[in-house]
């Protein structure tokens, strides 16, 4: 008897105190759906009817997979297609007229679908993560040695990990930059030995080919994708959210900065830039990955800066609603910070870590400061774990 | 002297044992299926064999995992769990069972969670007492049935359970959980996921605060509710609720399972009675156990009284009352430093994260180097380490003889480290210019911790 009074006066006070907090967080959500426009949102009315539901009362983080697939992810990846399919042009032109002037133009067009390239490296999930499409496409430094073997031999297997720094970027980078001392040089290796020209047609078509597989998949999945945003190890929004973090710290940080900088060995080892052949386009490729980051991290579109969504900011700014300082604005100076502490190192970072090791050191320190905002602020506030341990807590 | 007496009377008074045989079955049923499930889930290699290196207590930094073989500890471990569920050889069993148990926890502290500490010392005090006096096959080995126990054997039971409870809820009673709702707050938002009550309810603040004053009292009251016969169901109605709400809510494995079977020990001679009367039930369909019982001799109360032990366990008990204010003994926030944190029942606490890197120096060169954390930790053993101090400082002491076997010399390792506990933001650790190698284990006041930049009122 007692026991059902004590559960029927919890039920009373449950349902009286449901009524009262409606209000909360309405204004928020205001200021975002009016700027969300998906391209998706006219075809799919069920979508987009029942999230507008939602964002009534809570954060729709569907909304925001939505905008980040959309907006960012597809678009930059048809970027990086399309630039792709511009390299492969040139390598055509190249292939049956090996002039300077040629090489020049398959120079320019690898930088540009280099620069898309660090718009989704980020993005190491789903297909992209199944196919080891970032491994493939860019690590530095390039194994020579592999890729002068895999050249003589004509025959090789791509798929093998041990071929992995022998092909992407980097790699067409070495043959485009790297097989003679200067472009005259370079330009004879590539005429006089049409294996050279070979092994690069055959990295730059197995990219392309990456990347569409990448592509259309993303294409497929889209609408299925945004609706996992369960608060768990396999949800594509923590995922999504641990890969930027991943990426933050290890690709951008790490790999670009900290190894070369001689941040975890005993001395420097500047020939672990990225962008290690051409010699001056260390700086315009972090710049390009910090902008990307930059746009993940405060939803921007990915074509047009104008246009902004869910993200990382509205959803912290969301749960932070009550507080005078948010995290997210002190990310966003961090990152500024950072990137102006980029735009002062050298072009080529490895003459930079050559000629003052301390400026690149201080850079890196600068990148560094947003890592512990990322990884223990900004968790514990959406409560994301950073790794995902099989084990009881108590 | 007259309530003293009253107790002691009420201590020794001779009851019926089938409480503790009751509890003996559970609690063999339990740590049989939980060792069975931490095999089944491959936690013996992620958290013991595989990792390269282990966290350990101070002052048990020579156990190891045993490689290959570990799993016959665990099995060591399951054996006598069933052993003691049966009550056969139960002496033998409940100590082999204690110290497997009690091994396995003291290989790496990463692992360390309270209900394992719970199930150590519970184990211990089981060494101790006679839970095989009835309804065990040693009754039918001996030719022995109990018909009559001292009472302080089940009031120990009882005590460690009444300590259990009420520590945990003494320590929820501070600032942090009861005028801030955190970390209940950042959890129950974050279960935004779960059905029915997490889109809506679990994000309104009423219902953080809420469930953070209904679990201090819940915790504080429950021992005393349970004690007492008028709100014994009651009671009980609120641990299967409390219990199973929490384990739909939070990963804690076994633990809901083991409060809820462990309460019944307060309930009556009656209703062990019956409970062993089913269990009696379930086992005469087994044909081999059907005529057993006409060959026990019943003894009517027999005085298994040992004043030693009586004493041991008393001993026991006033330790569990005790270590949990140890944290009195230095300065600073508990929350922060963890100094006195563990085998204290303080339970879901803190949302607490770090970011923790090390940098070795060698001392005469100035040349220095990160550490890559995860060339030596595991992702679990990573994120234990960098937001507590002791984990921090034996893990720089490991870098730096990692380091000079390596061939480095003067080194140095200092650390770089930010933590945010509850909701603050995150805020420098560790003294960032002491050179961490300079700095012993022990229990000693650690001067390197920075000060926390808050305060947190209460126990």
């Amino acid at each position: 008897m007692r026991i059902t009074k004590f559960l029927i006066f919890l039920l009373i006070f449950v349902l009286a105190c449901q009524k009262s907090d409606d209000v909360l967080s309405n204004q928020d959500q205001t200021n975002f759906t009016s700027n969300i426009q998906t391209k998706k949102s006219s075809e799919n009315s069920y979508d987009s009817e029942s999230s507008e539901t939602n964002s009534n009362k809570t954060f729709s983080r569907e909304e925001m997979l939505r905008f980040i697939v959309n907006q960012i992810i597809i678009p930059a990846y048809d970027n990086l297609d399309t630039s792709l399919g511009e390299l492969k042009t040139s390598f055509n032109l190249f292939n049956t007229d090996v002039t300077e002037e040629n090489l020049t133009d398959l120079r320019n067009k690898w930088l540009n679908s280099y620069k898309s390239w660090q718009h989704v490296e980020m993005y190491n999930i789903g297909k992209a993560m199944e196919t080891y499409f970032w491994l493939k496409s860019n690590i530095y430094p390039v194994d020579t040695t592999r890729v002068n073997t895999n050249i003589e031999n004509g025959s090789y297997d791509l798929e093998n990990p041990n071929n992995y720094s022998a092909q992407g970027f980097p790699t067409i980078e070495y043959l485009l930059y790297g097989l003679g001392d200067d472009t005259s040089k370079n330009l004879n290796k590539l005429s006089d030995n049409i294996k050279n020209r070979d092994y690069l047609g055959a990295i730059i078509d197995a990219l392309i080919d990456n990347t569409k597989t990448v592509l259309s998949d993303w294409n497929s999945v889209e609408d299925e994708f945004i609706t996992s945003t369960e608060n768990s190890a396999s949800s594509n929004l923590n995922m999504m959210v641990n890969d930027f973090i991943y990426y933050y710290e290890k690709n951008f940080r790490t790999n670009k900065f900290g190894i070369p900088g001689g941040v975890f060995s005993s001395k420097e080892l500047p020939d672990r830039v990225e962008g290690y052949f051409s010699e001056s386009f260390s700086k315009e490729l972090a710049l390009e990955s910090m902008t990307s980051i930059k746009k993940f991290f405060n939803g921007v579109s990915y074509q047009d800066k104008e246009v902004k969504g869910h993200c990382l900011k509205s959803y912290l700014d969301y749960i932070e609603s009550a507080s005078n300082k948010l995290l997210s604005d002190e990310i966003n100076a961090k990152l500024d910070i950072a990137e102006n502490s980029i735009k002062e190192l050298e072009n080529n970072f490895a003459s930079q870590i050559n000629s003052d090791l301390t400026t690149i050191l201080r850079t890196y320190d600068d990148i560094q400061a947003t890592v512990r905002l990322l990884k223990v602020d900004m968790l514990q506030v959406l409560n994301i774990n950073v790794d995902y341990v099989d084990a009881d807590g108590d | 002297m007259l309530l003293v007496n009253k107790f002691k009377s009420y201590l020794f008074e001779n009851v019926n044992p089938a409480p503790l045989a009751f509890f003996r079955v559970c609690f063999g049923f339990m740590m049989f299926f939980g060792i069975l499930r931490f095999w089944v889930k491959g936690w013996i290699e992620t958290l013991y064999t595989e990792p390269i290196f282990h966290f350990s207590y101070y002052g048990f930094s020579w156990i190891d995992d045993l490689g290959v073989y570990t799993y016959i500890l665990f099995i060591v471990c399951g054996l006598s769990a069933l052993l003691v569920m049966i009550g056969l050889f139960y002496r033998t069993a409940i100590i082999l069972f204690f110290l497997s148990f009690t091994y396995i926890e003291l290989i790496d502290k990463t692992t360390y969670l309270n209900h394992y500490y719970f199930v150590s010392v519970l184990s211990f005090l089981l060494c101790f007492i006679p839970a095989n006096a009835t309804f065990s096959l040693d009754n039918l080995r001996k030719k022995i049935d109990y018909s009559h126990i001292p009472r302080y054997y089940i009031t120990t039971i009882q005590g460690l359970i009444i300590i259990v409870y009420f520590y945990s809820g003494l320590a929820k009673v501070n600032s942090d959980w009861l005028i801030k709702a955190q970390p209940l707050g950042i959890w129950l938002f974050s279960k935004y996921d779960m059905p029915l009550l997490g889109d809506y309810l679990f994000q309104q603040p009423w219902i953080h605060y809420l469930m953070s004053w209904g679990g201090m009292l819940y915790d504080l009251t429950i021992p005393f509710m349970l004690l007492n016969k008028k709100f014994r169901w009651f009671a009980f109605t609120l641990v299967l609720f409390f219990h199973l709400f929490t384990a739909i809510l939070f990963p804690i494995g076994m633990f809901p399972y083991i409060m809820i079977l462990s309460t019944l020990i307060f309930f009556s001679e009656d209703f062990h009675k019956k409970g062993i009367a089913f269990f009696n039930k379930v086992i005469k369909i087994i044909p081999l156990f059907k005529r057993s019982e006409n060959k026990l001799v019943k003894r009517e109360k027999i005085k298994i009284f040992d004043r030693p032990i009586a004493i041991l366990l008393g001993i026991v008990i006033l330790i569990q009352i005790l270590l949990p204010f140890r944290y009195l003994l230095y300065p600073g926030e508990l929350f922060w430093h963890e100094q006195g944190y563990r085998f204290s029942w303080r339970v879901m606490l803190m949302e607490k994260r770090g970011y923790t890197q090390f940098k070795i120096v060698d001392s005469v060169t100035k040349k220095q180097f990160y550490v890559k954390n995860e060339d030596f930790l595991t992702e679990f053993q990573e994120k234990q380490m960098s937001f507590q101090p002791d984990f921090i400082l034996e893990f720089a002491h490991h870098l730096g003889s990692f380091y000079t076997n390596y061939g480095h010399k003067n080194i140095q390792v200092y650390a770089d480290s930010y933590v945010a506990l509850n909701g603050r933001k995150s805020q420098q650790f560790i003294d960032p210019n002491i050179n961490l190698l300079e700095q012993p284990n022990g229990f000693g006041n650690k001067e390197w911790i920075l000060p926390f930049n808050d305060e947190i009122k209460g126990f």
